[in-house]
């Protein structure tokens, strides 16, 4: 087969898009594990239990209270995120099912940005001020608290995008294959 | 499988909807936010003070360079609206989807780099303090991440179309 410019412009951009994919995993896994050690350590630097001195003492007690996973939750979500990003990024590296982990990726990237986006906007303030205020006569007052930001709100937007193109991209792969 | 369809479109117009509202508020809350950081620069402002000053700081360039990732976000908004409209059209992996995919992982990419590094390094220069500064945060990195896969996705449905193309 001979080679025509075009071809060697394009198998050029393919490998540099294969360098920029693997440098992007790269970046992805170590945020990833600088992420999960932070959260692992947080006991000391958020004052889970303040006669914690060191990073990991007494580690199985705070691990297992509720307290622990609603300060990380956000936290455990950029992690999730990080880690389906490295397995999307090595998937289309080696071109490994690439359909199927991209429906994955988008389905499972959308529902996580959206949980984050509930919770940081309404069910973190709600638990830190209070929804419920009793007031005299056993009556309760009930105020919502929100946390309205940009950055949230693109992500809320964009985890709604991700589950609804994964669905009529699914429908689209579903009806390729009883075509085939 | 057409009843599947349908549902996906009905839903889709809804979230068509949902983030035409979102993007509005975005814009409003955008200009309330850099309201918000001039009016509080004197104590006992009257509103027609306040007013002065925020359009006096429209004059500083830094009150621009520090809408780049604001604006790039917006603009995602504003392009899922494209697609949640192409969504509700019915048209699955059309064009307009990936073009609305494309737009939003380039703006993605642009307003997680213009929040890292383009912002505070351009804010260090026009202070006259120069060099290279970074403002990393998790959201930022996440933001840029998701930006480049979407990107990268896109430019696969594009090549993946031409394939259909060809061979139908």
């Amino acid at each position: 087969m001979i080679k025509t410019s075009k071809n060697v412009k394009k198998e050029n951009v393919t490998i540099a898009t294969n360098k920029l994919l693997l440098l992007l995993a790269a970046i992805c896994s170590l945020i990833f594990f600088i992420d999960m050690s932070v959260i692992i350590t947080c006991p000391v630097n958020q004052g889970l239990n303040s006669n914690i001195k060191i990073p990991l003492e007494g580690f199985p007690t705070w691990f297992f209270t509720p307290r622990f996973w609603i300060i990380n939750f956000e936290n455990l979500t950029y992690s999730a995120i990080m880690l389906l990003s490295v397995i999307l990024f090595i998937n289309l590296y080696f071109g490994r099912k690439i359909i199927e982990s991209i429906l994955h990726y988008m389905g499972t990237v959308g529902i996580i940005l959206c949980l984050n986006t509930l919770f940081s906007t309404f069910i973190l303030p709600g638990l830190k001020y209070g929804n419920l205020d009793v007031i005299p006569g056993n009556r309760f007052n009930f105020t919502l608290h929100y946390d309205f930001n940009i950055q949230t709100m693109t992500f809320g937007i964009l985890g709604v995008f991700l589950i609804l193109s994964s669905k009529a991209n699914k429908k689209i792969k579903d009806d390729l294959e009883s075509f085939v | 499988m057409t009843q599947h369809k349908a549902d996906i479109q009905k839903q889709a117009m809804w979230w068509e909807a949902l983030s035409a509202m979102i993007a509005c508020l975005l814009i409003i809350y955008l200009i309330r936010d850099r309201f918000v950081a001039t009016s509080g620069i004197l104590p006992d402002m009257n509103l027609t003070q306040q007013l002065s000053i925020f359009f006096l700081s429209m004059l500083s360039p830094i009150f621009w360079v520090s809408l780049i990732a604001p604006i790039s976000y917006v603009y995602v908004s504003i392009a899922a609206l494209s697609v949640f409209r192409a969504i509700g059209k019915g048209h699955d992996f059309s064009p307009t989807l990936l073009k609305g995919l494309e737009k939003m992982g380039s703006n993605l990419l642009l307003g997680a780099c213009g929040a890292i590094f383009l912002t505070p390094t351009l804010i260090n220069w026009l202070s006259h303090k120069g060099g290279i500064k970074f403002e990393s945060s998790t959201e930022s990195f996440i933001i840029l991440i998701v930006g480049g896969a979407l990107y990268f996705i896109s430019d696969i449905g594009k090549k993946m179309q031409n394939e259909l193309e060809s061979f139908v």
